[in-house]
């Protein structure tokens, strides 16, 4: 199938426990998809401004709220400036449910907010939540 | 004899207003005197005798009489010549005079007396009863208008005594008053002041008030036009703050109140009242600095308890997860020690987790949200529904009555009600089915809920304690939690300006019951009409 070789999932996060526990969760739901795994916001921005011809754009980027330097809602607002990134779903993912930053990624563009899992069970959950983000994304990629 | 040298010493004017009238009896002739002075003895009246015009007169000039008898027929001064002498003396120019004549009634006699302000004519011979009925008249008049006059004088001296009095007093407060008093004109020159005007503004003991207009005693000058404007239009100004300048260039706070009194004839002017009080602005503007001070350490706190508690949960998810992760994946490679290990391992984390959050929930509370009206039986079926697990696991009845609406904040009495109603079913008895009873009563200000539970019990010496935070009766293995549930319980509850307490015993069960006030008793809290 062509959906194997078509479409990734970016990941921007900074902190490498939850990059690999993403990653292993990803793995385990046996989701036909790539990851591409940020450690920072700069080089989420590299990978969609300066797309791998063979890659493309990817189908979703899951974006961590807090990071060192430029952070989640600062590289919400640059993505709104690319015209290559207008169709790609942006989840949000944070430490802590704080009205007031939901709001404000909301209003920046993001597609939706999840709070980080606290354990394994979790992260199962997670992936299940954000599978039809980047099926409806290949659907939209694909037209 | 010299009747000039008759004058009766005996019969001098007494002092008191309470002497008896006296009537005085003009003759040139002893026996009539003699006869006369008997007729008038029943009377209550000093009777003074004269023997001639000329001593009549001197005698007028000492004594006031009540009436006064006068022989029309005497040598040298006859009686009409006495009484036009009478009549010029200040003393007696209105004092009645009664002519006693031998002669038939003529008319010229009698158009003369009457001339020179006789009130009666007698004529000899005289009829005692007549006599003595004429002058007794007088006399009473004369003692009627004497108390008249004395009632006259002492209500005068009264009037005059308290007028006195009271101005007495008017001073000694003006003098006294930490107030100032003023009165100037319009265009604002003092007209005076009392003393503490002039400690108010600094100005001397000694200084001409005159000379100072009170628009230098303005920070800005303006203010003054300004407030005279007002005056114009409203008559008067109330507790007006503002800043004035005391002489030596000090600035105060001062209260001002005014009148515009206008009185005709004397023009208009200005009543004022000055009340320094700097000291009281000063405290109200370090109270309010202290309150907003407050309120940033207030953020401070509640952002630091956000850093810190996100912080801590960044590296506690990684732990929580990989134990989670490995217990998931590895179980099956370790042997039963290790099984274990990774249980505590997994189960600590979690302990912790809550510990963090319920940190985060207990700095939460008492955030300024806006009261609303909420319908605790909809919220506790709610909370009932939450609980709905655990209330069928440990087989629990519930009672309740229906509950009221209250005012106040939607999420804090829901967190009350679920954390009371979920320790009643945490702390139960092994070997009774659990009841829980949520009962509320109306009070005079307050609506009293309580719920009431047959569990375990608390013993009374851990009443005040387990309402701090982190205050926990029992091992985690016995009953989990973080001992934060009542700290939040109470916090949530004085947020809304009510009480919590508790009745219980060992193994009988246990009563919290709290107040809600009826009104929204906690200071600027506003209360939504509607959600």
């Amino acid at each position: 199938m062509s959906a194997s070789q078509s479409g990734f999932i970016l990941l921007v996060e900074d902190n490498a426990g939850d990059r690999m526990l993403f990653s292993e969760a990803l793995e385990y739901a046996r989701c036909d998809i790539a990851l591409h795994v940020a450690a920072s916001a700069e080089e989420a921005l590299r990978v969609i401004r300066e797309p791998d011809p063979a890659r493309g754009l990817p189908r979703l980027i899951v974006l961590d709220l807090h990071m060192p330097g430029k952070d989640g809602k600062a590289m919400l607002s640059e993505l709104a400036d690319l015209p290559q990134a207008a169709g790609v779903p942006v989840m949000m993912l944070t430490s802590s449910n704080r009205p007031r930053d939901q709001e404000e990624c909301l209003a920046l563009g993001a597609c939706g907010f999840r709070v980080k899992p606290n354990d394994w069970v979790g992260y199962q959950e997670l992936i299940a939540y954000l599978q039809p983000f980047w099926q409806s994304a290949q659907r939209v990629g694909g037209a | 004899m010299d009747p000039d040298e008759k004058a009766p010493e005996t019969h001098v004017e007494a002092a008191g207003d309470d002497a008896l009238a006296k009537v005085l009896l003009v003759d040139d002739r002893e026996d009539k005197l003699l006869a006369i002075g008997l007729v008038l003895e029943p009377l209550r009246a000093t009777v003074i005798t004269a023997r001639s015009g000329k001593e009549a007169l001197r005698l007028v000039l000492q004594h006031e009489f009540a009436v006064i008898l006068l022989d029309v027929s005497m040598p040298i001064m006859d009686g009409f010549e006495a009484a036009a002498l009478i009549r010029q003396r200040k003393s007696s120019e209105r004092t009645p005079i009664i002519f006693i004549t031998a002669m038939s009634a003529t008319d010229t006699h009698a158009t003369r007396g009457y001339s020179l302000g006789a009130v009666d004519y007698i004529y000899a011979p005289v009829l005692p009863d007549v006599l003595r009925a004429k002058v007794g008249v007088f006399i009473d008049l004369f003692e009627r208008s004497r108390e008249i006059r004395r009632q006259a004088d002492w209500l005068r001296q009264e009037a005059e005594r308290r007028a006195l009095n009271l101005e007495t007093r008017l001073d000694g407060l003006l003098n006294r008053l930490n107030v100032g008093v003023f009165r100037s004109t319009v265009e604002g020159q003092l007209i005076n002041a009392n003393p503490a005007f002039r400690r108010i503004f600094g100005i001397a003991a000694n200084a001409d008030l005159t000379g100072i207009n009170i628009a230098n005693l303005y920070q800005q000058t303006e203010e003054r036009s300004m407030l005279v404007q007002r005056l114009e239009r409203e008559g008067r100004i109330q507790d007006h703050h503002v800043r004035q300048r005391r002489v030596d260039g000090a600035v105060i706070w001062a209260s001002l109140s005014k009148t515009l009194v206008s009185e005709t004839g004397s023009g208009r002017w200005i009543d004022g009242l000055v009340e320094d009080i700097t000291t009281r602005k000063e405290a109200e503007a370090a109270l309010i600095a202290k309150s907003e001070e407050l309120a940033r350490s207030n953020a401070e706190l509640e952002e630091f308890a956000y850093i810190a508690s996100h912080d801590l949960q960044e590296p506690l998810r990684m732990v929580a997860s990989y134990s989670s992760l490995v217990a998931d994946r590895y179980a099956a490679v370790l042997d039963d020690k290790g099984r274990v290990f990774l249980g505590h391992l997994v189960e600590g984390a979690k302990r912790m987790q809550n510990l963090v959050r319920d940190i985060l929930a207990y700095s939460k509370v008492g955030k300024s949200t806006a009261l609303q009206e909420v319908d605790c039986e909809a919220l506790i079926e709610k909370v009932l529904y939450n609980l709905q697990q655990m209330i069928e696991d440990c087989g629990a009845e519930i009672r309740r009555m229906p509950l009221p609406t209250v005012t106040g904040d939607p999420v804090l009495i829901g967190q009350i009600f679920q954390n009371l109603i979920g320790n009643a079913l945490k702390f139960r008895t092994k070997d009774a089915r659990p009841v829980v009873a949520i009962n509320v009563a109306q009070g005079e200000r307050e609506w009293r809920f309580s719920v009431t539970d047959n569990g375990i019990g608390i013993a009374p010496e851990y009443h005040e304690r387990i309402f701090r935070v982190f205050q926990r009766l029992h091992t985690a293995s016995e009953y989990a939690g973080t001992g934060i549930g009542l700290a939040i319980c109470r916090k949530a509850i004085e947020h809304h300006g009510g009480t919590i307490t508790l009745e219980s015993e060992v193994g009988k069960g246990a009563t919290f019951t709290f107040a809600i006030p009826l009104a929204a008793m906690r200071a600027g809290a506003q209360v939504a009409t509607s959600v």
